[in-house]
């Protein structure tokens, strides 16, 4: 699903009139009018797609990704942008998920608020231990995101108020704008499910927050970030304060983590304070790094890859050759399908870093490239898309700049 | 008093466990300069191998034990030659120097998945010689692989102190380690350096992986990576690279669990003891960002 309705922005992006063409306009969200439509449209599949389909566990799994994709691009302005390493993002999608049982859940507040509540509980956790985490480099970092896990998955299990301990908690949370519900639609005169609204608000958040960080690219916050990352203490000589823009980094990461933790609870509309461990938090970087750290579409590549394969092994167990529904002691070879995941993430993470270290994004890109070299002619904007092939598509041009 | 010492020992036995993994860790940051979180996965895979050894195969339980050293170090150092080697230069700057531990994460999962796979999820018995069996000093009941885990890290710290202080291979490794361009030059052989490094790791990471899954210590689990991970702290507060280090550490982060374990009252609410490490790792952070390092251009790594 991510592709299918990110297409038209990826495709719309190559059309850069000339290489040579200055960073301004390069990261200009929208350079032609044909791109501007072809955004419209975008954000008008992700309306139509859930309200089209009708595939229950279709729309969850696009969701889940969704949810995923939006906290892996929190992670990103972190790890990517600012090339700081956390493992510990799985904790601030924890607190955004707690916040919201609280806010949406136990205080019943509206939509507009309790959402918005989840983004704030976020920043607020990483704004309080970012003045930890910045002074640390490389092993401290990493090691000291670790400790993170520990410290917060045990604050969770210690606020049964909030979290219900151990055993977790169960919440049902108002989707509702007032003018529109998103957790009981109702357009022209169809009843959709719960799981389809829910789509177009998680899909809907995630565009939103991803104009907001493309955008947020091109402001001097951004280029800062960016200098950071190559060459600190330069960046410091010209004046930049380098402390201030990590910890901004850092706070933006969990605030974006919050979000999605949020949403995460307005899926399952049950967490738990296990969920946001360790193997999540890894599951995160994951994403990010085999989706293309520092990319615009990495995390939403990221999350569609490593989310959704697990999801769909499990599904399809049966179909796949070495997969077993569960281990089963009479020596029968296969892997039980709860350790796909695992397999999956080792594996692209070893994969991606040995062969490909800037990411899918790039390798879409390069792909995209020889393609359309060998078929020797160049592809316009306006040529209506077949099918919505990975492979064959063309990455977003606006970050060439800085990861080349 | 009686308890007391009962916690002390086994906060010890505890504290030299998270030492031996710490050097795991330690050794190969020295001797590759990455840091590498692979010795998590040796720490899991060497106490299922034991498990496979002794029980499945019904070999003798020392002999078991070495040789899932053996076959941990094999496979650590072939990650070493196939992998972690050739990372070098690889990727965008920003992720350069992480390139190593990214790897070695991804090799831990996958680790977890074939230990589940081969092996399945339930907790197992490695059925090691003390079980469950006290020895008693007047009223201070002890448990035997508490003191057996003391004696042979013990031994096994002492074999390390005479490989890096009194061989050829050890002082090349502490070359390397200030200076791997120049110990080059002088003729230090760094397939040499690592095959040790990787010797020394795996030896350690699978003593300390088989004491972990004995019956005394909770069995066989395949989260032990995770287990493993707690003697990150003893590390930290070590200051990365130094060996004796990493020993102070690992026995005050193991007394400091166990004496919580023991004393802390029930309002501290569940899995306070196996938090507090991590807590006064994070003090210590922010009072000395650099742990108790002398080296501090190891905090590149």
């Amino acid at each position: 699903m991510a592709l299918t309705e990110t297409a038209p922005r990826l495709r719309s992006a190559r059309t850069d009139p000339s290489p040579a063409a200055s960073r301004r306009d390069d990261s200009r969200l929208c350079r032609t009018r044909t791109q501007r439509i072809l955004l419209g449209v975008a954000f008008a599949a992700i309306v139509a797609f859930p309200l089209s389909v009708g595939n229950a566990f279709l729309i969850s799994l696009t969701g889940t990704i969704g949810i995923f994709a939006l906290a892996a691009l929190g992670l990103n302005i972190f790890s990517g942008y600012a090339g700081q390493i956390s493992l510990a993002q799985s904790i601030f999608v924890g607190v955004g998920a707690f916040a919201g049982v609280g806010l949406g859940g136990l205080a019943e507040l509206p939509l507009p608020v309790w959402l918005p509540g989840t983004f704030v509980a976020g920043g607020l956790a990483a704004a309080l231990v970012a003045p930890l985490t910045l002074r640390l480099k490389g092993v401290f970092q990493i090691v000291l995101s670790l400790a993170l896990i520990f410290v917060g998955h045990y604050a969770f299990i210690n606020l049964p108020a909030l979290t219900g301990g151990n055993g977790g908690i169960s919440a049902t949370p108002s989707l509702s704008l007032g003018f529109i519900d998103f957790g009981d639609l109702i357009v022209a005169g169809m009843r959709y499910s719960y799981e389809q609204g829910l789509f177009i608000l998680i899909w809907l958040v995630l565009a939103a927050s991803m104009i907001a960080v493309v955008n947020m690219h091109r402001t001097r916050f951004g280029r800062a970030l960016v200098a950071v990352r190559e060459a600190e203490t330069a960046a410091e000589i010209a004046g930049i304060n380098a402390a201030r823009v990590k910890v901004l980094a850092f706070v933006l990461a969990g605030a974006f983590g919050g979000l999605a933790g949020g949403l995460l609870m307005a899926q399952l509309r049950y967490v738990q304070a296990e969920q946001f461990g360790i193997n999540m938090g890894l599951e995160l970087l994951i994403i990010v790094v085999v989706g293309g750290l520092g990319t615009t579409w990495g995390p939403v590549l990221g999350a569609a890859v490593i989310s959704s394969i697990p999801v769909l092994a499990t599904q399809y167990a049966e179909y796949i050759p070495f997969l077993q529904a569960d281990f089963s002691q009479d020596g029968g070879i296969g892997i039980p399908v709860g350790q796909v995941g695992l397999l999956i993430y080792g594996l692209a993470l070893v994969l991606v870093m040995v062969f490909e270290p800037r990411g899918l994004s790039h390798l879409l890109g390069a792909a995209g490239r020889s393609l359309l070299r060998r078929a020797g002619r160049p592809r316009t904007a306006r040529e209506p898309i077949p099918v919505p092939v990975p492979h064959a598509q063309p990455k977003d041009r606006t970050h060439q700049g800085d990861m080349a | 008093m009686t308890n007391l010492i009962q916690l002390t020992v086994s906060g010890l036995s505890l504290g030299i466990l998270y030492a031996l993994v710490a050097i795991g860790f330690a050794v190969l940051l020295k001797a590759t300069g990455h840091f590498n979180m692979f010795p998590g996965a040796l720490v899991l895979l060497g106490a299922y191998l034991t498990y496979q050894f002794h029980v499945l195969w019904s070999l003798n339980f020392v002999l078991a034990v070495a040789l899932a050293a053996i076959v941990c170090a094999v496979l650590g150092l072939a990650g070493e030659r196939l992998l972690f080697s050739r990372l070098g230069g690889k990727g965008h700057r920003s992720i350069e120097h992480l390139s190593v531990l990214l790897v070695s994460l991804g090799l831990i999962s996958l680790a977890q998945a074939a230990v589940v796979s081969i092996w399945g999820p339930l907790n197992y018995l490695i059925e090691d010689p003390w079980g469950l069996s006290l020895i008693r000093f007047g009223g201070v009941a002890v448990a035997v692989r508490d003191i057996w885990a003391l004696g042979l890290s013990l031994a096994l710290l002492a074999i390390f102190y005479l490989i890096i202080q009194h061989t050829r291979v050890g002082v090349g490794m502490r070359a390397v380690a200030s200076d791997p361009e120049a110990a080059r030059a002088q003729g230090v052989n760094p397939h040499v350096i690592s095959a040790t490094a990787w010797a020394m790791c795996s030896a350690a990471s699978v003593l300390a992986g088989m004491m972990l899954a004995t019956e005394m210590g909770g069995g066989l689990v395949p989260n032990l990576d995770q287990i493993a991970f707690s003697a990150l702290p003893a590390l930290i507060l070590g200051g990365l690279s130094s060996l004796p280090g990493c020993i102070y550490g690992g026995l005050a982060l193991g007394l400091v669990q166990t004496y919580a374990a023991g004393y802390a009252p029930e309002s501290m609410g569940q899995g306070f003891a196996s938090m507090l490490p991590w807590v006064v790792m994070i003090l210590l952070l922010v009072v000395k960002p650099g742990g108790f390092a002398k080296t501090l251009e190891t905090r590149k790594a």
